[in-house]
């Protein structure tokens, strides 16, 4: 079994400029027998990359629902506004070459670049690019609190008012928001446009059969905005979700990278000849999403009970198949920016203290909740260990696996559920998080419970204009998290990729959301 | 004639279901552990005298949960045979007795439904009704059922025209005693044979349902799911797949053996039948 991660993650200098960026690198532990960690030749332009993917994408619209498996596809697909480099989050140009933030925060002055088109041909310039923002918040899966309006001044200026500031407003426009459709193609697919992407990045859709396969060709027309241009002549990608499958295609020559594969395969993977291994903990967590607005879990103390009762370490090292041990009591893994070392001492594994508070809350003989999980093996896994562990202090539980859509209706809507055995992706993007964490009106809010000191959290994070007051923000929404515990953290998820000597920017190719970056990827000969 | 005596074959298949079927029975004084007591820092352990066949992913004793699983697999094989009798023996008595107006339409009714594959007319209806032991199984029950009516309409057929059951009805017997007393009791044998099959078919199935997720939910122990948290340690501890899946393969094996010897010791029933329905013919 492969060693655990440590259990810190080295920290890169801060780079905070006035974006905050994101410093997690250097912490991913890589293994191959044989690989000299990819290709050492130039890209064959005309080559064919194939990729296996560990999870299922249903669509490629930015502004539609997700499932979390799309991320890479777009950032291939579309132009950002401001590119946000997956490794270390940190934003750069993109459509914008220059932004600007009003001293009384009220307003953002992008400056776009000039001759700029989107796929089907039709101009991308400030007037498109407004128009393209306007599409996306009409659809009501992002939300942007306190925007006035998006005005294009001329066709190079595109200006974003505010009611009240905003301090995560660019990190948005570096994340989903920010990558650009084509407002007439939109216009045009309608509901299906998350089948028939147009936007202005490297590579285009060429095929999709849901389930099974993805093709993308490069984009000839493309000019850079944010991310090079393509290295591969096409991406062929295959949906492989078996571990054994995953490792079969990439040793027997049917893939040349893979990620979000399974963390069984770090064990077969390792001792392969020309394979290269990475695995690491990011941005992405294991929780329990609690449901505080009917039933036990409303008391807080309970809430807390049951996060003295979780044995993290030991849980972690099962759930990730001994590659990490690193418990989660916080959104950001040891080593971020954001991650507040102090705060990890939060709930240590204290059977005792959980039954303490379960006698305090009225409940000494212990109580019983109603759990659902995804239907993913890790989400079933963790929540039979939770379950075990909280048999311990009393709290009976069993999980019902169910699908992501059901699932989500019958907690967050039916309420039918008290505890939900799920996983987060806390990045690149803070502001999203901490909105869905801490808010009264968040989708991740079931019941829309009021948190306690919650949305001033939030409103502190949005009005923070300094590094020191952001920061200051950031530390004190953690400690509102661990206080209330609107979700429980158990632990920092691994992502584990590999690629095989085929292929370049393997490395660069692992980002911190545990995404690919299919833009660093070639392939040394034409396939 | 004096019957043959038992086969070596027939005697090993008999003597290993009911001896599992005892241990599932008695698992609290049986089984070594609790089924679902975890012990994280012993996962994946191979065979040992502490645990005779080795530990799961979460340090649970492989061996404990596959006699508590035993509760699941064949309890709920005894559900979904007895649903496929009930269903498909109404089913088919009706189609068999009253053949013209409701038999035909009963009849084409099960056509539609054999002409779905088995398993993926199982699943459909398990997601359907939710996925769960009880309706998993009643779901293997319902697939099947169309099969079992099928061949008691042939039964029923068959019995219904001959001279005692005329003589019954012309006496002013009733019908539901004509059919428990005269009909059912010759139109079922074949019916109790096939019955057999579609019992080590139900483990089959069921295994699968539960390996997909579909059957007996976590943490309980079941063969077929903890064969697919076995499938998933495949690259890390291939060994253990081997004790699930070699039981539930054995278990098929022995219930088709025993089924066999069912048929040939019921085949004189059947040959009767149809000599009876023969001679219906030249009267």
């Amino acid at each position: 079994m492969p060693a655990p991660l440590p259990r810190r993650v080295p920290a890169r200098p801060l780079a905070l400029a006035a974006t905050l960026a994101l410093a997690l690198t250097g912490c991913s532990a890589q293994a191959g027998g044989g690989g000299t960690g990819g290709g050492s030749g130039e890209p064959d332009p005309q080559g064919t990359l194939t990729i296996v993917h560990g999870s299922t994408p249903n669509q490629f619209d930015p502004c539609g629902t997700l499932s979390g498996s799309e991320l890479a596809y777009m950032t291939a697909i579309y132009a950002p506004l401001l590119r946000t480099d997956p490794a270390t989050g940190e934003l750069s140009p993109g459509i914008a070459t220059e932004w600007q933030t009003s001293p009384d925060g009220l307003t953002l002055t992008l400056t776009l670049q000039e001759g700029l088109t989107f796929q089907d041909g039709t101009p991308l310039n400030a007037e498109t690019a407004a128009q393209s923002i306007d599409q996306c918040l009409e659809l009501g899966n992002q939300t942007v609190p306190g925007l006035s309006g998006v005005t294009a001044e001329n066709a190079t200026t595109l200006v974003f008012t505010l009611e009240q500031p905003l301090s995560g407003l660019v990190d948005l426009l570096g994340s989903r928001l920010g990558m650009l459709a084509s407002p007439a193609a939109r216009d045009k697919s309608g509901a299906s446009f998350g089948s028939t992407p147009v936007g202005a990045g490297p590579y285009q859709l060429a095929d999709f059969v849901p389930g099974s396969s993805v093709r993308l060709t490069r984009w000839d027309g493309y000019r850079q905005a944010g991310p090079p241009p393509g290295k591969a002549a096409t991406i062929n990608v295959s949906i492989i979700t078996d571990p054994s499958a995953q490792v079969a295609a990439l040793t027997g020559g049917q893939a040349d990278f893979g990620y979000r594969l399974e963390p069984p395969v770090v064990t077969s993977l390792t001792d392969q000849p020309s394979v290269t291994v990475s695995s690491d903990i990011g941005v992405a967590i294991a929780d329990l999403n609690v449901d505080r607005s009917q039933g036990p879990l409303q008391d807080v103390r309970i809430r807390q009970a049951i996060s003295y009762a979780i044995d993290r370490q030991a849980l972690a090292e099962t759930g990730s198949e001994g590659l990490t041990d690193v418990g989660a009591v916080q959104p950001y893994p040891p080593g971020h920016p954001y991650h507040m070392d102090d705060l990890d001492d939060a709930y240590p594994h204290d059977p005792d203290k959980a039954r303490e508070l379960l006698a305090e809350a009225g409940h000494p003989d212990g109580l019983t909740l109603r759990g659902v999980s995804l239907d993913g093996s890790n989400f079933q896994n963790t929540g039979v260990i939770v379950a075990d562990q909280l048999a311990k202090v009393g709290i009976e539980v069993t999980f019902d696996a169910k699908a992501l859509p059901d699932a989500t209706k019958r907690f967050y809507t039916d309420h039918q559920y008290d505890i939900f055995s799920t996983g987060m992706n806390s990045g690149p993007d803070w502001m999203t998080i901490y909105r869905r964490l801490l808010t009264t009106s968040s989708s991740g809010n079931a019941g829309k419970a009021p948190i306690p000191d919650g949305d001033a959290a939030v409103e502190a994070l949005n009005e923070a204009t300094t590094e020191q007051d952001l920061l200051a923000a950031l530390r004190r929404a953690n400690e509102v998290l661990q206080e209330q515990l609107p979700i429980i953290p158990l632990f920092y998820t691994p992502y584990v990729a590999a690629w095989t000597d085929r292929v370049t920017g393997g490395k660069d190719a692992f980002a911190i959301n545990g995404e690919a970056d299919f833009t660093a990827l070639g392939v040394t000969s034409a396939g | 004639m004096p019957r043959a005596r038992p086969s070596a074959g027939l005697i090993i298949a008999l003597t290993v279901l009911i001896g599992l079927l005892l241990a599932a029975l008695l698992a609290p004084w049986v089984a070594p552990y609790d089924p679902l007591a975890q012990n994280l820092d012993n996962r994946l352990a191979g065979p040992s005298g502490a645990h005779l066949l080795g530990t799961d992913q979460f340090g649970r004793d492989v061996l404990s949960r596959l006699i508590w699983g035993g509760r699941n697999a064949f309890g709920g094989v005894a559900i979904a045979v007895g649903v496929t009798f009930v269903v498909g023996v109404l089913w088919g008595t009706v189609a068999g007795y009253w053949p013209r107006y409701a038999g035909t339409t009963l009849m084409r009714l099960a056509d539609i439904m054999i002409a779905f594959p088995t398993m993926v007319l199982a699943v459909a209806i398990t997601g359907s009704l939710g996925a769960g032991l009880v309706t998993s199984m009643v779901s293997i029950g319902l697939v099947l059922s169309p099969n079992t009516a099928q061949l008691t309409r042939s039964g029923v057929l068959a019995v219904r025209q001959q001279q005692f059951v005329q003589s019954a009805r012309l006496s002013g017997v009733r019908t539901p005693v004509i059919l428990a007393r005269h009909v059912l009791p010759m139109a079922l044998r074949p019916v109790v044979v096939q019955l057999t099959i579609y019992t080590g078919l139900a483990f089959v199935i069921q295994g699968v349902l539960s390996f997909l997720g579909l059957g007996v939910p976590k943490p309980a122990p079941s063969w077929g799911s903890d064969l697919s948290d076995a499938y998933a340690q495949i690259l890390s501890a291939p060994a253990q797949i081997v004790a699930p899946g070699v039981l539930l393969g054995v278990v098929v094996l022995c219930v088709y053996r025993v089924g066999d010897a069912l048929r040939d010791r019921m085949s004189t029933g059947v040959v009767r039948t149809e000599r009876t329905e023969d001679d219906l013919i030249v009267a």
